[in-house]
């Protein structure tokens, strides 16, 4: 009855469609009704047909002993292209629920949840089931049970969806005779394969997750984890609502045997629980595991190679902006000639050129990759340890600001550099064969370095701060990029002819690149007079001041035809000046500590210290800890953004926490030894101590927000 | 090259707009959406005002509960009797569940008896897209000065049965209130459940 009813409904209205489903569903829920109350044995329930989904209850055996655990099913059928949800539906949707009504003293186990799969609907996404789905669930028969038979009833509650969706729910019942020893039901050995087939192994693999930043970290420590992770359809399912967002796939990570799994967290994030289902899929196989919440203050840190796509998206643009670069350098008034030069010998020369300018190239990035690998070198040696620590030391901080200026009134034309190394480039032209064209491009290279040299400085910062195969791989983009022109003028010589000319657009473009490093300087300088106050500020300000004069008569001496001795004189005073300046400078650098100086009515702070912090806490006062450093952009962004903020003093106010700051611009073994407590090697550092709480770590970026729901986790749970 | 340069550029454009929008404690993302009479409403026209939105689909389970119970209809005259704003959208694309013409979404109300301030008509998806509106009823409060102060769902219970609204911890509720009488919110973060907003794709 119900098929020619439900077919006939197909071809009606919407409207007139659900009110028959209801109509169906409530003759439906008749039927179940009168079967309930009939006893007889039954291994499965009726069908109950409610709107696009039929549902049953099936039993693994035909009768039951006393003291036995058997399983029953749930079988979910719903019309193709539908689907029900998972025990985390995602984004919208709702898990199936079961309400076990049982005789007493049987109870029944948890949902045995297949294998989920992923459904995209526009920018969200859903975890649940498509075609017939078995729900098993263990029941558990007392020793003591008496009975002659028992009756399982279960409601189960479900929304099913396609592009819409409708809640149904239907109550189900089956009756099973208590025997000597429990049987199976032969015609439900296949239904109950198929069911078994489709759950997840279970494994112990060891799995944290963590909360940092708005970012949800998850690390299993399991091989076979490992080897799942390198599938490219690998998946992780989160068995916790509203914890990370569904439709991001986010970044996983994998290093020897741990996989890092870094997801966003959810927009609608409220709590999670200590433990979470964690679901790991891929074509070959499918895992349910338990991740634990790693406990407060003990972030996981990512490591290894990201192995899905981000990464590999960004790399080739990475690569992209530094071959721009290296083109960009020829455009350097101390490269271009020698390019325009080059150019036109090599668009003149005999069908060799193809090969010069191979040999050409190869020398140009062979001389970037030296250049990277010296810097790796240096980085593994230890010998930077981040840019933090050399920061720290004043005397690298005066040197670098004088060497900014120098460059930057190199740049401005004050004076020229290293034309012998330029002379030295043009010799090696004439030079033929394929030894030649190699030693001019790594001739360029040197030849262009005083232009270059800010820029590479650039590239030197990125690369610091990268693994060593996408370091190499910038440098070389970088040189392929500056021996680009030779080559397209290789394959094309007509292009020769349309270079423009060598000519005063090349000087002031040169002269514009000037105020970035004058800026850096003024930076640089301001670092240095708040490491060692402001009379050795002023000191370096002299020493610049000679050291500009200096390289202006330089500047002079190198137009004059005839060098005179006391032109020379002159040089070697004004440089005797400049180092003076710099030494006394450095002599007379105060050891302040910049921060207690200040007096500001405002200051809500006080200096760190170890014992000020032991006080505290053995008071059980809360305290908030920030370590922070002059050359720190990213610590006085945060202090401007979330910590010297109306907000945030008031929410430290009224919490009475109070606020320690320790100032690492100068080397203090005492603040090092407190980031190792937190392996960090770097500022800035961010910790709250809540009492009877672990210390936990903020994030290196903050906001107002991220401070205060850091604190009112603790407030109100 | 290009085509992965856009891709990029595109997604941190997005991201960055998605972490400005939905974030409690921030400015809530401004809007300028028609409504079913042809006025044009924007979040910067109610400032000095408490804005309430509710996302809604008539014909999903989810909101149908709340409407056939009354709870959705008495909570709209009980705020906007306190002087609130309440703006019912409609983020559903032509063609798909709940999307209506102007004149179907006031013979809505009428026929539902319900008293939002307006019902903004939102088929493009942009306003739900720029709140993350994900189901039907998704339920948002920004204070008088235009911050976010809840976001989430309409209560605790997660179903579509009726008889679980007055079991039901009223979260939205429970936060509006609290906004109108100028007290913080304890719960500003819930489970927005229901049917998935059905955005033009």
């Amino acid at each position: 009855m119900y098929f020619s009813i439900y077919s006939h409904t197909a071809t009606l209205g919407r409207y007139a469609l659900v009110r028959l489903q209801r109509l169906v569903s409530q003759l439906g829920m008749l039927i179940v009704l009168l079967s309930a109350t009939t006893s007889y044995a039954q291994v499965a329930s009726n069908i109950v047909e409610q709107p696009q989904l039929r549902a049953q209850l099936l039993s693994e055996v035909q009768q039951v002993a006393a003291g036995d655990r058997f399983t029953v099913a749930l079988k979910l059928m719903p019309d193709t292209g539908w689907h029900t949800y998972w025990m985390n539906p995602g984004d919208s949707g709702l898990a199936t629920t079961l309400a076990w009504q049982l005789p007493s003293g049987i109870s029944a186990g948890a949902i045995q949840w297949p294998i989920a799969e992923k459904f995209r609907i526009g920018p969200l996404a859903n975890y649940g089931f498509a075609g017939d789905t078995y729900l098993l669930t263990d029941i558990s028969v007392p020793g003591d049970f008496t009975g002659t038979d028992i009756t399982i009833a279960v409601r189960a509650d479900w929304l099913v969806c396609e592009d819409y969706c409708i809640p149904g729910f239907a109550e189900l019942a089956l009756t099973l005779p208590m025997a000597e020893a429990t049987a199976l039901e032969a015609n439900h050995s296949e239904a109950f394969a198929s069911a078994r087939a489709q759950l997840p192994e279970r494994a112990e693999w060891p799995a944290a997750f963590d909360i940092q930043a708005k970012q949800v970290t998850i690390a299993v420590t399991h091989a076979d984890a490992a080897a799942m992770a390198g599938d490219d359809s690998f998946y992780a399912f989160v068995g916790a609502g509203e914890l990370v967002e569904h439709a991001n796939p986010g970044r996983v990570f994998v290093s020897d045997n741990t996989v890092f799994i870094q997801r966003p967290q959810n927009t609608f994030f409220s709590a999670v629980t200590e433990q979470i289902p964690l679901l790991l899929v891929s074509d070959q196989r499918a895992v349910l595991l338990t991740a634990q919440q790693q406990a407060k203050g003990q972030a996981l840190n990512i490591e290894g190679q990201a192995v899905n796509s981000p990464t590999v998206t960004s790399l080739p643009l990475m690569l992209l902006f530094a071959m721009l670069g290296g083109l960009l350098l020829n455009l350097m008034p101390c490269v271009f000639p020698v390019l325009s030069l080059k150019a036109l010998s090599l668009a003149n020369s005999d069908d060799q050129r193809i090969r010069h300018a191979l040999w050409y190239s190869a020398g140009v990035i062979l001389s970037f990759l030296a250049i990277a690998g010296l810097l790796l070198a240096l980085r593994a040696s230890g010998a930077a340890l981040g840019w933090g620590f050399q920061l720290q030391n004043p005397w690298l901080i005066a040197t670098m600001s004088l060497l900014f200026v120098a460059i930057g009134l190199n740049l401005s034309g004050l004076y020229q550099l290293a034309t012998g190394l330029m002379s030295i480039g043009g010799a090696a032209q004439p030079k033929h064969g394929a030894r030649g064209s190699f030693a001019t491009g790594v001739l360029a290279v040197v030849v262009a370095s005083p232009c270059t040299a800010p820029f590479m400085g650039v590239a030197l910062g990125f690369a610091i701060v990268q693994p060593a195969p996408v370091a190499l791989a910038v440098f070389a983009a970088l040189g392929f990029g500056l021996a680009l022109p030779f080559l397209i003028i290789a394959y094309l010589p007509t292009l020769a002819n349309r270079l423009p000319r060598p000519g005063l657009w090349m000087e002031r473009f040169k002269q514009w690149m000037a105020l970035p490093m004058y800026l850096t300087a003024a930076w640089l300088i301001w670092v240095f007079g708040r490491q060692t106050g402001i009379d050795s500020m002023a000191l370096l300000v002299i020493a610049a001041i000679m050291m500009a004069t200096m390289l202006w008569w330089l500047g002079v001496r190198q137009l004059q035809p005839q060098a005179t001795i006391g032109g020379g004189l002159i040089t070697l005073v004004l440089m005797s000046l400049s180092l003076l300046a710099l030494a006394a400078a450095l002599q007379f650098a105060q050891t302040p500590n910049s921060l207690t100086q200040k007096t500001d009515s405002q200051q809500n702070w006080q200096p760190w210290s170890t014992a000020k912090l032991e006080q505290l806490r053995q008071n059980q006062q809360p305290v908030f800890v920030n370590m922070t450093a002059d050359w720190c952009i990213t610590c006085l962004a945060n202090e401007k953004v979330a910590l010297d903020t109306d907000a945030t003093r008031a929410l430290f106010e009224q919490h009475q926490i109070t606020y320690l700051k320790g100032d690492w611009t100068l080397q203090d073994p005492a603040i090092t030894d407190y980031l190792g407590q937190f392996s960090r090697n770097g500022v800035p550092l961010y910790v709250l101590y809540w009492p009877g709480h672990e210390p936990q770590i903020l994030p290196q970026i903050l906001t107002n927000t991220i401070v205060r729901e850091h604190i009112t986790q603790f407030v109100s749970p | 090259m290009f085509k992965q340069l856009m891709t990029l550029i595109t997604c941190t454009l997005l991201s960055t707009s998605a972490l400005a929008a939905a974030e409690i404690g921030q400015a809530a993302p401004s809007f300028s959406v028609i409504d079913s009479q042809g006025v044009t409403h924007s979040l910067h026209d109610f400032t000095g005002k408490t804005v309430i939105l509710e996302w809604t689909n008539h014909d999903c389970p989810f909101v149908k509960k709340h409407y056939e119970t009354d709870n959705m209809q008495s909570l709209q005259r009980e705020m906007t009797a306190q002087g609130a704003v309440w703006l019912s959208v409609i983020s559903s694309a032509p063609g798909t569940q709940g999307f209506v013409s102007a004149a179907q979404a006031n013979q809505l109300s009428a026929d539902r008896n319900a008293a939002p301030t307006a019902v903004l008509l939102d088929s493009s998806g942009m306003m739900g897209r720029a709140y993350q509106a994900r189901v039907t009823p998704h339920m948002y409060v920004i204070d008088s000065k235009g911050i976010l102060r809840y976001a989430g769902g309409i209560d605790s219970i997660a179903t579509a049965n009726k008889a679980d609204v007055a079991k039901a911890d009223p979260y939205f509720a429970t936060a509006a209130r609290a906004v109108l009488a100028g007290e913080p919110v304890e719960r500003s973060i819930s489970r927005p459940y229901g049917c998935t907003v059905k955005y033009v794709d």
